[in-house]
C-alpha cells in the first residue's frame, strides 16, 4: 500500500516541482513585446557615442486589412549611447514593451562607424540567443539611419522589404547572399568577410555591390562584378545572369546552376590554389546591336566568351584582395584543411607574407544547355 | 427455501416475497381435465415484463381449452403432462426452489403454480417494450452498417450472432449486482480467443460487486487495469461489427444488460484510434482518413499549449508575417494568453456540455449562439483575438475526428494539463508535459496488453493495421497483442491468385 502510494506521489511531487520552482521569468505575451524588425548603427557627428535607429511596424495598422494610407506603419525612433544594450534598454523607457529582436531581419551599419570596425556591435546579436540567424548584416552607403526614412509606397517597412529582396534575388549575381551566420564565420574565422552593400534613394532602397570587410573594418567597396566573382567563389549563386557579347550580339546566359572548386596546391614552397568554376545554363536573350546583321550561331564561341569574362572577373577580384591583404573567401581555412603542417609553419604570416604571393590557376567551364529558339532564328538583313 | 405443494400457500408466498408490489400479476385458472378433478392452477408475473401476447397463446388458452377436450383420462402425472403435451412454449424449467422462482419472475418469466405440486414451472415469455435498433449515434460511419446495440441484451446477442455463424461463438451469461441481478454476457470465439484472457475476464466480472449495474461503464471501471489514469484501459461501443471485429481478432466481448454499449478487452491506444469504417473503403483512402485522424489527435491535443508556448514565450519561432498579425490581434487584450486559452477552451467544454444535456432543437441554437455569436462578440469587445478563436476551433475539431468517445475525453482532460505545463515553462513544459504523458502511457496495460502497443514494445506484424493499414491481403495474420491460439486469418497471396493446380483438378 505504502509502495504504491508513493509511487504516484513522487512523479506529482517531481512535475510540482518541476513546474512552480522554475517559474515563468520569460514569460512575456507577444503584444508586450516591440518587434524591432531592422537596426541600424551610425557615429554620432557630435561625439563619439553611437547613434542606434529602429524600425518598429505599428501593430494596430496590420490589425485591421483595409487602413488608411495616411496611418503610419512603422515607427522609427532613434537614440544614442555608448553599447547597443545601453541604448536598447533606453528605448525601453521611451515605451512600456521589451525591444525584441526575435523577428529583426536586418543590420545595417553605417560607412562610417564601418571603417571604425563592427565588432562591438555584432557582439551583441551574436550573444544574443533569439536572434534569427538568417538575418542579414548590411553596410549601407552613407548613414544606416536614414535608410528607414526612404517613402517606399509598396512597402511599408524597409526591413521586410531589404529582407525580400536579398531572398528572391535571383536573376541577379550583383550580390552576396550571405546570412548573419554565415558572416559570423567568416569573421570569427579570420576577421575578413564581404557584405552587402545598400543604399537609400528618395524613395527606394537599392542593393547592389559588396563592402569589403578587413579585421572586423570596412575598406573597400566592390563594384558589382567584383561581387559577382565573390558571390562565385563563395559558392552562393542559386541563379543570375551574365551577358557577353560576341560578334555585336549581346547574349544573355541564365544561371542555372553554379558551383565553384577551390583546391590548393604547393609546389616548391609556392602556394597556389586551383579554381574551377562549372555552370549550366539557358540563352535567354540575344540581343543585337545596331541594325540586321547576320549571325553563324555559336555555341562554343559564347561558351568560351563566357568562361572567359568570369575568369577575368575572378583574377581581377583576387588581385584586388591581395592588395588589400584581406581573406573574405577563406582560402586559409583551405589551406589548414589541405596541409595543416604548411599551415601552422605559415599562420602568423599568412595574411601579410602568404596570402598577397599566392598564385591561382583559374578556369571556367560553362556550359549552355537550352538555347530558347535561337536555332531556328533567321536574321534578316534590312531592305536598306 | 422450499415451495410447499398448497397453492395459495405458494402464491401468498410469493406475493409477500414481493411485498403485494402493484405490478405483480396473479392470474387464477381452474384446469379442468375429464376424469380428474378441477385443479387451480396460477400464473404469477410481472405486468410490462412479458408479452401478453405470448403468455395467452402457449399457456393460457392450451391450458383452458386443450385439457378439456381430452375424452379420457390420463395416466401421467398431470405437471408431466402439461409440459409435454399441452404448453407451446418455447422455453421452461421445473425448479422447486422458492428463490429461483423470484428470480425467474424477475426476469421476465411466468411461473405456473398447481396445486399439489410443490414444484412450479417458470415459462419464458419474456416480452417488454424496447427501442428498435437505430444507427449509432457517437461511431456513425458512411460506408458500412448502420445497426449498432440496443439495451435488450437478447438483441444485442442476436446482433453478434447473426454476423457470425460459428459454432465457437460463445456466449456465457452471469448475474451481477446484489441487488439488480442485471445480466452480464462474455462472449468470445473459444478456439481464436486466449483461453487465459478469458479466465481473466471472468475472474475479475466476478469479482465486481454493486448491487444495481446500470450500463457497462459499471463494469468498464470496476475491472479496467488502472482506476487512476484518464486513459481508458477498457474499450466501449455500440457497433455489432466492432465487437466482431475484435471477436476474430481474439478479443473479448462482454455485454450487460440494459447498456447500448458492449465493452472490449483488451485494448490498445492503437484500436481506439481506428474506426470500423477503415475497413470497409478501399486501402488508399483508409490510409489517408488514418493520417488525418492521427495528426488531428496530436492537434486536439497540443494546439492550445502550442500557442500559449509561442506566443507568451517564444515569438521568435513564428513566421515574421505570423508573428505580427498574433501580435497586432493580441495588441489590447487584457488577459495573457493562458487565461485567454483556458477561458476559451473551457467556454467550448460548457458548449459542448451544454449541447448534450438541450433538447435537441435548442441545442442546435446553442452551437449557434454559442459558436457563431459569443465567439465574434468576444473578439469584437477585445476579450479574446481572432487566432484564439481559430485555435479553440481547431481543437473542437480535430477532437471529434477521434472515433471512440471515451479517448477523446482522456486527450480532452490531457489538454489542460499541457496547458498549464505551457503556461509555465514554454515549449520546455510542453516537452515536459509530453513526456510525462508518454512515460503514464507506457506504464498503462489493458489486460496485460501494453497500452502503446504495436510500437511500444514494436510489434512489426501488428504495425501493419496502426497508422498505415495494410491491403486486405497483406492482414494475413491476426493481431498479435491478443496471443490468439488461431494466429491464421486467410492463406497467403494476393486476392484472385488461387493456386495454379485447381484448374487441373
Amino acid at each position: 500500500m505504502t509502495m504504491s502510494r508513493n509511487s504516484r506521489c513522487l512523479p506529482i511531487t517531481l512535475i510540482m516541482i518541476s513546474l512552480l520552482a522554475a517559474g515563468c521569468w520569460d514569460a512575456k505575451d507577444i503584444d508586450q513585446r516591440s518587434f524591432v524588425m531592422g537596426v541600424a548603427f551610425d557615429l554620432n557627428d557630435t561625439d563619439d557615442t553611437l547613434v542606434m535607429t529602429v524600425e518598429i511596424p505599428v501593430l494596430t495598422s496590420f490589425a485591421t486589412k483595409t487602413q488608411s494610407s495616411s496611418d503610419a506603419r512603422s515607427l522609427i525612433a532613434a537614440t544614442t549611447g555608448t553599447s547597443v544594450t545601453q541604448m536598447a534598454t533606453r528605448f525601453e523607457t521611451r515605451t512600456w514593451r521589451e525591444q525584441f529582436f526575435g523577428h529583426t531581419q536586418c543590420i545595417i551599419i553605417g560607412e562610417d562607424l564601418a571603417r571604425e570596425g563592427i565588432l562591438p556591435i555584432i557582439d551583441y546579436f551574436d550573444r544574443n540567443p533569439r536572434i534569427d540567424r538568417r538575418l542579414t548584416l548590411f553596410i549601407a552607403q552613407g548613414e544606416a539611419g536614414q535608410i528607414f526614412h526612404v517613402k517606399n509606397p509598396i512597402e511599408s517597412l524597409i526591413s521586410i522589404a531589404l529582407n525580400q529582396i536579398l531572398n528572391t534575388l535571383t536573376n541577379t549575381t550583383r550580390v552576396v547572399k550571405r546570412s548573419f551566420q554565415e558572416s559570423l564565420r567568416d569573421l570569427e574565422s579570420n576577421g575578413d568577410t564581404v557584405l552587402p552593400r545598400v543604399r537609400g534613394t528618395e524613395t527606394e532602397v537599392v542593393i547592389a555591390g559588396g563592402a569589403l570587410i578587413k579585421d572586423y573594418k570596412f575598406v573597400a567597396w566592390l563594384g558589382e562584378n567584383e561581387t559577382r566573382a565573390v558571390a562565385f567563389l563563395y559558392n552562393s549563386i542559386s541563379g543570375g545572369v551574365i551577358t557577353v557579347n560576341v560578334d555585336n550580339i549581346l547574349y544573355t546566359y541564365a544561371l542555372r546552376s553554379a558551383s565553384t572548386s577551390i583546391k590548393p596546391m604547393l609546389k616548391d614552397g609556392l602556394l597556389s590554389f586551383k579554381i574551377k568554376v562549372r555552370s549550366e545554363g539557358d540563352i535567354i536573350e540575344a540581343f543585337h546591336k545596331g541594325p540586321g546583321g547576320t549571325t553563324n550561331f555559336d555555341l562554343p564561341k559564347i561558351e568560351a566568351k563566357l568562361n572567359q569574362v568570369v575568369e577575368e572577373e575572378i583574377r581581377h577580384l583576387l588581385a584586388k584582395l591581395q592588395d588589400f591583404k584581406a581573406d573574405p573567401i577563406g582560402f586559409d581555412r583551405l589551406v589548414y584543411r589541405h596541409n595543416p603542417k604548411y599551415w601552422n609553419e605559415h599562420a602568423a604570416d599568412w595574411k601579410e607574407q602568404v596570402w598577397p604571393q599566392a598564385r591561382f590557376e583559374i578556369t571556367a567551364e560553362f556550359n549552355i544547355r537550352r538555347t530558347g529558339i535561337l536555332e531556328q532564328v533567321t536574321v534578316y538583313e534590312s531592305k536598306e | 427455501m422450499q415451495l410447499t405443494k398448497r397453492i395459495h400457500h405458494n402464491i401468498k408466498f410469493l406475493q409477500e416475497q414481493f411485498n403485494n408490489s402493484t405490478d405483480l400479476v396473479v392470474r387464477r385458472f381452474n384446469i379442468n381435465i375429464p376424469g380428474i378433478r378441477e385443479i387451480a392452477g396460477a400464473l404469477v408475473f410481472f405486468d410490462g415484463l412479458i408479452s401478453n401476447q405470448l403468455i395467452t397463446d402457449a399457456v393460457l388458452d392450451p391450458i383452458l381449452h386443450e385439457t378439456s377436450e381430452f375424452q379420457q383420462p390420463i395416466d401421467a402425472d398431470l405437471l408431466t403432462f402439461l409440459k409435454e403435451s399441452i404448453l407451446t412454449d418455447a422455453e421452461h424449467s421445473e425448479t422447486n426452489d422458492a428463490d429461483k422462482v423470484l428470480l425467474a419472475i424477475m426476469m421476465g418469466e411466468a411461473a405456473l403454480l398447481i396445486d399439489g405440486y410443490n414444484t412450479a414451472l417458470t415459462i419464458s415469455v419474456k416480452g417488454w417494450q424496447h427501442r428498435s435498433i437505430e444507427s449509432p449515434q457517437s461511431e456513425g460511419v458512411i460506408r458500412g452498417p448502420r445497426d449498432s446495440f440496443v439495451e435488450a441484451i437478447n438483441r444485442n446477442m442476436m446482433l453478434i450472432r447473426r454476423r457470425l455463424r460459428d459454432p465457437n461463438l460463445v456466449f456465457e451469461r452471469i448475474q451481477i449486482g446484489t441487488r439488480g441481478q442485471n445480466d452480464v454476457v462474455i462472449a468470445y470465439i473459444k478456439d481464436i480467443a486466449n483461453k487465459n484472457l478469458v479466465a481473466e475476464v471472468r475472474k475479475r466480472l466476478e469479482k465486481v460487486d454493486l448491487d444495481v449495474i446500470l450500463d457497462s461503464g459499471y463494469i468498464e471501471q470496476l475491472i479496467e487495469d488502472d482506476w487512476w489514469s484518464p486513459f481508458n484501459t477498457v474499450q466501449d461501443t455500440e457497433r455489432p461489427d466492432e465487437v466482431v471485429a475484435g471477436l476474430v481478432e481474439g478479443r473479448v466481448a462482454i455485454l450487460v444488460d440494459n447498456s447500448p454499449f458492449a465493452l472490449l478487452a483488451p485494448t490498445t491506444i492503437n484500436s481506439q484510434m481506428l474506426s470500423p469504417e477503415d475497413y470497409y473503403v478501399r486501402w488508399p483512402a483508409a490510409n489517408f482518413v488514418r493520417l488525418i485522424r492521427f495528426i488531428a489527435s496530436f492537434v486536439a491535443l497540443v494546439t492550445p499549449s502550442l500557442y500559449i508556448s509561442l506566443v507568451s514565450f517564444h515569438p521568435e519561432m513564428i513566421p515574421t508575417q505570423l508573428a505580427l498579425s498574433i501580435a497586432a490581434s493580441r495588441e489590447g487584450l487584457p488577459f495573457p494568453s493562458f487565461i485567454e486559452a483556458l477561458v476559451m477552451e473551457l467556454s467550448l467544454e460548457l458548449l459542448r456540455e451544454a449541447g448534450i444535456r438541450l433538447p435537441g432543437p435548442i441545442g442546435q441554437t446553442i452551437g449557434i449562439v454559442g459558436g457563431l455569436v459569443i465567439g465574434d462578440a468576444a473578439v469584437s469587445a477585445g476579450i479574446v483575438s481572432p487566432i484564439m478563436v481559430i485555435v479553440v476551433a481547431m481543437t473542437a475539431i480535430a477532437g471529434f475526428i477521434i472515433p471512440t468517445y471515451t479517448l477523446s475525453f482522456g486527450l480532452r482532460i490531457t489538454r489542460f494539463f499541457l496547458m498549464i505545463a505551457a503556461s509555465f515553462l514554454g515549449l520546455y513544459g510542453l516537452t515536459l508535459g509530453m513526456l510525462i504523458l508518454l512515460g503514464h502511457l507506457a506504464t498503462l496495460t489493458s489486460f496485460g496488453v501494453s497500452y502503446l502497443s504495436p510500437w511500444a514494445p514494436l510489434n512489426l506484424q501488428d504495425i501493419r493495421d496502426s497508422v498505415i493499414r495494410f491491403p486486405w491481403h497483406a492482414l494475413r495474420i491476426r493481431p498479435r497483442y491478443t496471443r490468439t491460439n488461431d494466429p491464421t486469418r486467410r492463406p497467403q497471396g494476393p486476392p484472385g491468385k488461387k493456386k495454379q493446380n485447381r484448374g487441373k483438378q
